[in-house]
């Protein structure tokens, strides 16, 4: 039922810029073609990135449809941050952290070349088995610590 | 600049709640349509927003589909920074159509109200039958792809009981971003509001428990209302109609934004698409002064002229609805973001 179950999120591509139509075929940099990507659970073999989700409203840097891949923070420090939840900071902190990885240098420079580059922006699912519908468990824990800042 | 086409007045639903008036079977002509491209790249910089709306836009697909493809090939050879947008009740979105939207990126916004209970409280076909399962398959698609798409929901008295499970329905299927969309016409009873508080606070711990996973869906007002505390202020806390954006309507006549056109009688029409120019002081200003010293007005939603106009008539104005609304997201987003800080 839908992306989470049948493996089309970043999980299989978790370069995110794997659906640059545009650009040309690089068998080093993109995945293959024959949908034999890891499977969800598999630990990626380059440090996991995300893609950011936007929309227009609030990511106007990315408006062009450029998604820029960063590398992905361990839940705890991004939710500390919270940064990675608003544009600006995930815009922020896109380009230097970007830099490293090869990839995303491509497509962030295809982008700024005006090439026609369509990108599938895909969910960002980073880590684990996060496809799983959340417990009642989960969400109980969090509503009861929202609760407990009621003043 | 952001520019709506308002395709058609048709729609195949008859939404309770919907803003646009009487659905006439009045379509954008391809002549109306072409000057109103032309007159949405006239006036972009170097970035242009090109949003397909309705009526429902999907039942000029082909007409769609050509639009998107000219303003793509014009946008490549002018070195215009584009973005394509539809906002779509998804009953007309096959399998096929999906993939040509895809091949020319445009983006989907889908709108449903959440789970069955919440949606079939007042989104059926014209007919009257309900229009879940249309729309449910519809959003299969959507995800199937694994491209990014936002779902917006529309909150009103009918299904505000089911918000909460709605949202973590959604998120549970894997849909990366809700926005709920108040109804602010709406005559909220004491009860009501009572459950529309409890509803953002239960959403607002979905989205909570599934940062904490890792996952960073994406859940709006809400997750901006924490960003608006952070900043100090609203990311577009003024609004936007008549300056950064505009809408043509089937008729050639240019409105703030699409929310704007209605029934397109020409109330509140700016111009029309052959002799209009935006203007810099169109609304912003107006909406700067009428909340006075309220301390939520540069993160307040009364930046939006429509939202103010739908309840109280006033563009500037924003009504009771409104401001309760906003000081009750505040309080919600206030505790988030102490639990999102630590």
């Amino acid at each position: 039922m839908g992306g989470c179950d049948d493996g089309t999120t970043s999980d299989k591509d978790p370069k995110g810029v794997a659906a640059a139509k545009a650009k040309p075929a690089d068998p080093k940099k993109d995945p293959p073609k024959d949908g034999t990507n890891p499977p969800p659970n598999d630990p990626p073999k380059d440090p996991p990135t995300k893609t950011i989700i936007h929309d227009g409203d609030r990511y106007p840097e990315v408006m062009g449809g450029a998604a820029v891949p960063v590398p992905f923070e361990p839940p705890p420090a991004e939710i500390g941050a919270l940064g990675a939840a608003t544009a600006e900071a995930e815009a922020a902190a896109a380009p230097a952290a970007a830099a490293p990885d090869p990839a995303a240098a491509d497509a962030v420079a295809a982008a700024k070349a005006g090439a026609r580059v369509a990108v599938a922006l895909v969910h960002n699912h980073p880590t684990g088995d996060p496809c799983k519908p959340l417990t009642d468990a989960e969400v109980g824990k969090a509503l009861a610590d929202l609760k407990a800042t009621r003043p | 600049m952001e520019v709506a086409l308002v395709l058609t007045h048709a729609c195949n639903l008859a939404c309770r709640y919907c803003y646009t008036g009487e659905k006439k079977r009045v379509r954008m002509s391809a002549d109306v349509a072409r000057r109103a491209v032309e007159a949405a790249f006239h006036r972009a910089d170097d970035r242009l927003q090109l949003t397909f709306f309705g009526g429902e836009p999907l039942l000029e697909a082909e007409h769609l589909l050509a639009l998107a493809e000219s303003a793509r090939a014009r946008a490549a050879h002018e070195g215009i920074d584009l973005v394509l947008q539809m906002t779509t009740n998804g009953t007309r979105l096959t399998g096929p159509l999906l993939e040509r939207l895809n091949a020319l990126n445009v983006r989907i916004a889908l709108s449903i109200d959440g789970n069955r209970a919440a949606h079939e409280a007042a989104r059926p076909f014209a007919g009257g039958a309900s229009s879940y399962d249309a729309v449910d398959a519809a959003l299969s698609r959507l995800l199937a792809t694994g491209r990014h798409f936002n779902v917006i929901a529309v909150v009103d008295p009918a299904n505000v009981s089911h918000l909460a499970a709605s949202v973590r329905e959604l998120f549970d299927r894997g849909v990366p971003a809700i926005t709920l969309n108040p109804n602010w016409a709406a005559t909220w009873s004491d009860d009501a509001l009572d459950a529309w508080r409890d509803a953002y606070e239960r959403a607002a711990s979905v989205w909570l428990a599934w940062r904490r996973r890792g996952r960073g869906v994406s859940l709006q007002p809400i997750e901006g209302a924490v960003g608006a505390l952070r900043r100090g202020r609203s990311p577009s806390h003024t609004c936007g109609a008549g300056r950064r954006s505009f809408a043509v309507a089937p008729s050639g006549r240019i409105y703030g934004c699409s929310r704007s056109v209605g029934e397109d009688l020409g109330v509140g029409a700016l111009g029309h698409i052959d002799d209009w120019l935006p203007q810099p002081d169109a609304v912003g200003p107006n909406l700067r002064a009428a909340c006075g010293n309220c301390a939520s007005r540069d993160r307040c939603e009364r930046h939006c002229a429509c939202a103010c106009r739908e309840e109280t008539s006033d563009p500037a104005t924003p009504g009771p609805t409104l401001c309760w609304h906003q000081h009750m997201l505040e309080q919600v987003a206030q505790r988030l973001a102490v639990l999102t800080a630590a």
